[in-house]
């Protein structure tokens, strides 16, 4: 149990901040990080190494759980507080000031990445956030290395229409 | 204006992301160099990605999880590793098999499998309309499965010139398979496994209420010191009654897909009358434990229940 403790207590954050930029819910992503453990846990025994690198199969099984629990879109109500800046002041990254900017950056942002399904959401969050190669993403979303860089770029397209069309909409 | 290249639209992202070979990137910047349809496009990518990283990088950063994830997690592994029957819903069952005991009268008919048919696998659909199980099969399916299970020779041979009382579909296995039951007139009851493809009888569970199963029953029952004392007062026990507990199991493959897996165990309920009192035992065969014990509960009461 403690080498299992020590795994969780280092890919906690990747399987939550992951599950949270999908799902965009605090709940949805605290259950995620519970499912994926629990079969993880299940799973200890016959996971096989050589069959493919341990990050890569949590992070199938955490992109599996999240899009089947993707019912909502990413709005602009951002549970800030709550992630941010908490009343217990247990998530100090940010000044108040600093969180505030980003607050704002990402209200103004998320109405266009609203457009985004769940299946663009997930190259984007994997490739620019997560910094994963090509290579691992076609292997956690197990398809071909040249449909993961056609959906990156549809959804930088997708998303810079959306931005433009956001630009007009306040000019005029 | 378009771009007839269509051979940069397919690394354009490799190019913008900095993946390419020194000689491809070259390359690509020398057709940029002649095509403003393709520079504008790079442009708008590029820009649109780094505002992408700016907006959510900092935001990704600051999430974190609730600091007792981990104690809630070794608590629901502890539960998760709990035998299954110890989370059932016993009420459920309770009242299934309540029902059975004092339950309305029941159409008994002489099974005659050819004739027979239609009038059980009427009976069949009524019973899995009925059933609070969900159900992830259709309705094609379960008459199918059922009309599988009722032709087969293994099957006919185990319930023999025996009443079929119900039948019905207790739920998937798997894909391509699914659990049918036959309730039998002397309480028995019979699981067939089900393929709908091959259009197979896979396996037969078959539980037959003989001396020994009821006295297995009893020696899972008396393990536990409330039941010991009720016996220990000279009072037997009224009625047994064969059921089961339908689960359905979630893995994870080794390529890290999801697998939901159906499995069944058998069940017994025991009853004990004891003045204006009945008390209800729940044993689970397969993994020999105590499931539930339930009592006093007042007779009139009871009956006022059902």
């Amino acid at each position: 149990m403690k080498d299992f403790e020590a795994l969780f207590q280092e890919y906690k954050g990747l399987v939550f901040k992951t599950a949270m930029l999908i799902i965009n819910n605090l709940e949805d992503a605290e259950d995620i990080l519970q499912d994926v453990f629990t079969s993880a846990w299940k799973a200890r025994n016959t996971f096989d190494s050589t069959k493919g690198k341990f990050i890569v199969w949590l992070y199938r099984i955490t992109v599996n759980k999240s899009i089947s629990m993707c019912r909502k879109k990413w709005s602009s109500t951002l549970p800030f507080e709550e992630t941010m800046y908490t009343p217990t002041g247990s998530n100090p990254r940010y000044s108040p000031e600093r969180a505030l900017e980003i607050k704002l950056e990402y209200e103004k942002f998320s109405k266009t990445v609203d457009i985004l399904d769940s299946k663009h959401r997930v190259v984007l969050v994997l490739r620019y956030i997560d910094d994963l190669s090509y290579n691992d993403i076609a292997d956690i979303l197990d398809i071909p290395m040249g449909t993961v860089k056609s959906r990156i770029h549809n959804a930088l397209k997708l998303l810079h229409k959306q931005m433009n069309a956001a630009v007009m909409d306040v000019d005029s | 204006m378009d771009c007839q290249d269509k051979d940069i639209d397919k690394i354009i992202i490799d190019f913008i992301d900095g993946e390419l070979e020194y000689s491809e990137q070259a390359l690509v910047e020398q057709h940029l160099a002649g095509c403003r349809y393709h520079r504008e496009e790079v442009e708008a990518l590029t820009a649109t990605r780094d505002d992408f990283i700016k907006t959510l990088k900092p935001i990704a950063a600051s999430y974190s999880p609730k600091p007792d994830a981990w104690e809630r997690l070794t608590q629901r592994i502890a539960i998760e590793e709990q035998p299954s029957t110890a989370r059932q819903s016993i009420k459920e069952m309770f009242v299934k098999a309540s029902r059975r005991i004092s339950g309305g009268t029941p159409t008994y008919r002489r099974f005659d499998w050819k004739a027979g048919l239609v009038g059980v696998l009427a009976i069949a659909l009524i019973v899995v309309l009925s059933v609070t199980i969900p159900m992830l099969v259709g309705s094609d399916s379960k008459v199918l499965a059922i009309d599988i299970a009722l032709n087969n020779p293994e099957v006919q041979a185990a319930v023999s010139d025996r009443l079929v009382e119900e039948t019905g579909v207790v739920g998937t296995i798997n894909k391509e398979s699914v659990f049918v039951y036959l309730s039998i007139e002397d309480g028995s009851i019979l699981i067939a496994e089900v393929n709908t493809e091959t259009q197979q009888v896979v396996e037969l569970y078959p539980l037959e209420l003989t001396e020994e199963v009821k006295q297995r029953a009893i020696d899972i029952a008396i393990t536990d010191a409330r039941i010991q004392n009720l016996l220990e007062q000279g009072v037997d026990i009224s009625g047994f009654t064969p059921s089961y507990y339908y689960e359905i199991h979630e893995t994870i493959g080794l390529g890290g897909e999801i697998i939901k897996e159906g499995s069944i165990e058998f069940i017994i309920q025991l009853k004990i009358e004891l003045d204006e009192n009945l008390y209800f035992i729940f044993v689970n065969l397969d993994r020999g434990e105590l499931i539930e014990f339930q009592g006093p509960i007042n007779k009139t009461q009871f009956s006022t229940f059902n």
